[in-house]
């Protein structure tokens, strides 16, 4: 197995225009070397997250090694790979949140809007903040739909009830759910359907106004109607965010995200535009993975 | 990987690979009708042309199941595009002999037919890209899908020739135009086949690739 090497981050690759419908030109003869990496795709001005040579040990164990990669503002990452590959383990890296478990320890530069998180001056409420996380599963606070919303602001200093209604009516209308509760904030987050809770962590996390949205399989415990509207939420948030998910989906990662890295055993071993890489991915693990074909 | 899968992927390998095979029996009856005047198996041709239909909606309904079912990515992906589109140049290809055996039915009558020396050669030149078309497929043979591409350089030159020579006999001795014309009409759904062999062997390369060769001039 090799390890994707890609661009050391002081060359950067000749700007390209990253405007969709030219990343890969339909009927260009792109051949796999053209597309070995996205930062052929991504102009440096847009990357907002970067991974420089990224290792992550859990005492001894190294899940992540040696990772670099970058992603692009205002667009959709998805990380695949099998179970403990190191993909949910990258993401929380991203937000410091692999800092609560006793002997994590991280190597390398992860930097966002070119700072370093793991710079020890960095404020990680305020990395939180700009850094959202939705799970697994849904958690609302067992609060009212408003006081869910709400809790951020508050804690930012919000109190007055104008503003917050403001915040809470908007990431609710974001989180396409505004229509659904609008009649009910008083109520229990808890009667809300399983999708519903979904939607209402992602407005929780867009109260604090971040410029990152980190999912961890947003959608693994959802039925196929409520992973539809998660996923159509995710291709309108794009526009205002940079999301980068986490899904065992592969159909998934391929409808909504813009680039798509495969991980395995903590190596990343390719990461490139979504359409090359369920087209046509240069790596032969790669073309096992999307194939089914893996092990 | 997943065993049904690759058993589905399979059998649609198969059912192309037996189409081809009626495609290629269709083109080789048009082509002896041709070179013996026969009236008999230029009726036989455009017979077979219904089993050709059949495999061809079958195949077509197979890659769509599968599609839909399966969800295949990467190289499978590829493979099963390409199946919809080598299929509809394969039944071209069948509706191409039939054409030919259609124009051929009258010239059969004609008791002082008989085939042109360049018609001959590109029927056999056709035929020769025809089984070369479908080996490439069957086997994923780039390097004979390319050859093929190349190859037809070599139809598209008889063809202009025969053209040619049909329009000088037809200035020179009217009486016979509707030979001449029927040759004419014969060389061109030879020349038609070529093209499709051409684009098979283009989508060969494609789902061994990935790229996407078609209009670029360099092969």
């Amino acid at each position: 197995m090799g390890r994707v090497s890609l661009q050391p981050p002081t060359v950067s690759a000749m700007p390209v225009n990253l405007d969709r419908s030219e990343q890969v030109p339909a009927a260009a003869p792109a051949t796999p070397t053209a597309t070995a990496s996205p930062r052929d795709l991504i102009n440096p001005a847009d990357v907002l997250i970067e991974g420089r040579n990224v290792s992550v040990f859990y005492g001894h164990h190294e899940a992540i090694i040696g990772v670099s990669l970058a992603m692009a503002r205002n667009h959709v990452t998805a990380m695949i790979g099998p179970s403990g590959c190191g993909k949910t383990t990258f993401l929380r890296a991203i937000n410091r949140l692999n800092d609560l478990i006793p002997g994590c320890k991280v190597t390398g530069e992860l930097l966002i809007s070119g700072n370093n998180v793991y710079d020890p001056r960095i404020d990680l409420v305020n990395l939180r903040r700009q850094v959202g996380l939705v799970f697994q599963k849904p958690n609302p606070f067992p609060k009212s739909i408003y006081d869910n919303i709400a809790y951020g602001p508050r804690l930012q200093g919000i109190h007055r009830r104008s503003e917050l209604d403001i915040v809470v009516e908007n990431c609710l209308r974001k989180a396409a759910l505004w229509d659904e509760v609008k009649d009910r904030l008083a109520a229990s987050a808890l009667s809300m359907s399983g999708g519903q809770q979904q939607r209402l962590c992602i407005a929780r996390a867009l109260a604090t106004r971040p410029t990152v949205l980190l999912m961890d399989e947003p959608c693994s415990a959802l039925d196929p109607i409520a992973t539809t509207k998660i996923e159509d939420l995710i291709t309108e948030l794009r526009a205002s965010y940079t999301i980068v998910i986490v899904t065992h989906n592969m159909q998934q990662a391929a409808r909504v995200s813009d680039f798509t890295a495969f991980f395995y055993m903590g190596y990343l071993i390719e990461y490139n535009a979504t359409s090359a890489m369920f087209t046509n991915p240069i790596q032969k693990q790669t073309e096992d993975y999307v194939t089914g074909r893996f092990g | 990987m997943s065993h049904h899968l690759n058993d589905l992927l399979e059998e649609l390998r198969a059912q192309v690979a037996r189409m081809s095979t009626l495609v290629l029996q269709s083109v080789e009856q048009a082509c002896e009708a041709v070179f013996n005047a026969d009236g008999k198996l230029a009726q036989e041709t455009i017979d077979l042309d219904q089993r050709v239909d059949e495999a061809e909606v079958k195949v077509e309904q197979s890659a769509i199941d599968l599609l839909a079912l399966q969800q295949p990515a990467a190289g499978d992906l590829r493979f099963v595009t390409t199946i919809i589109k080598v299929n509809a140049d394969f039944e071209r290809i069948a509706d191409c002999a039939v054409n030919i055996a259609q124009r051929m039915l009258p010239l059969s009558h004609q008791v002082d037919y008989h085939v042109p020396a360049d018609l001959r050669l590109m029927a056999n030149t056709v035929l020769q890209i025809l089984r070369d078309t479908i080996k490439a497929f069957n086997l994923r043979d780039e390097a004979l899908a390319r050859h093929v591409i190349k190859s037809d350089d070599v139809v598209d030159a008889l063809y202009h020739q025969i053209v040619q020579d049909m329009l000088t006999m037809m200035e020179s001795d009217g009486q016979k135009a509707n030979r001449d014309l029927g040759n004419i009409m014969i060389a061109k759904n030879l020349e038609r086949i070529g093209d499709h062999c051409t684009n098979v062997a283009e989508d060969v390369v494609y789902i061994h690739t990935g790229r996407i060769i078609r209009h670029l001039h360099a092969v």
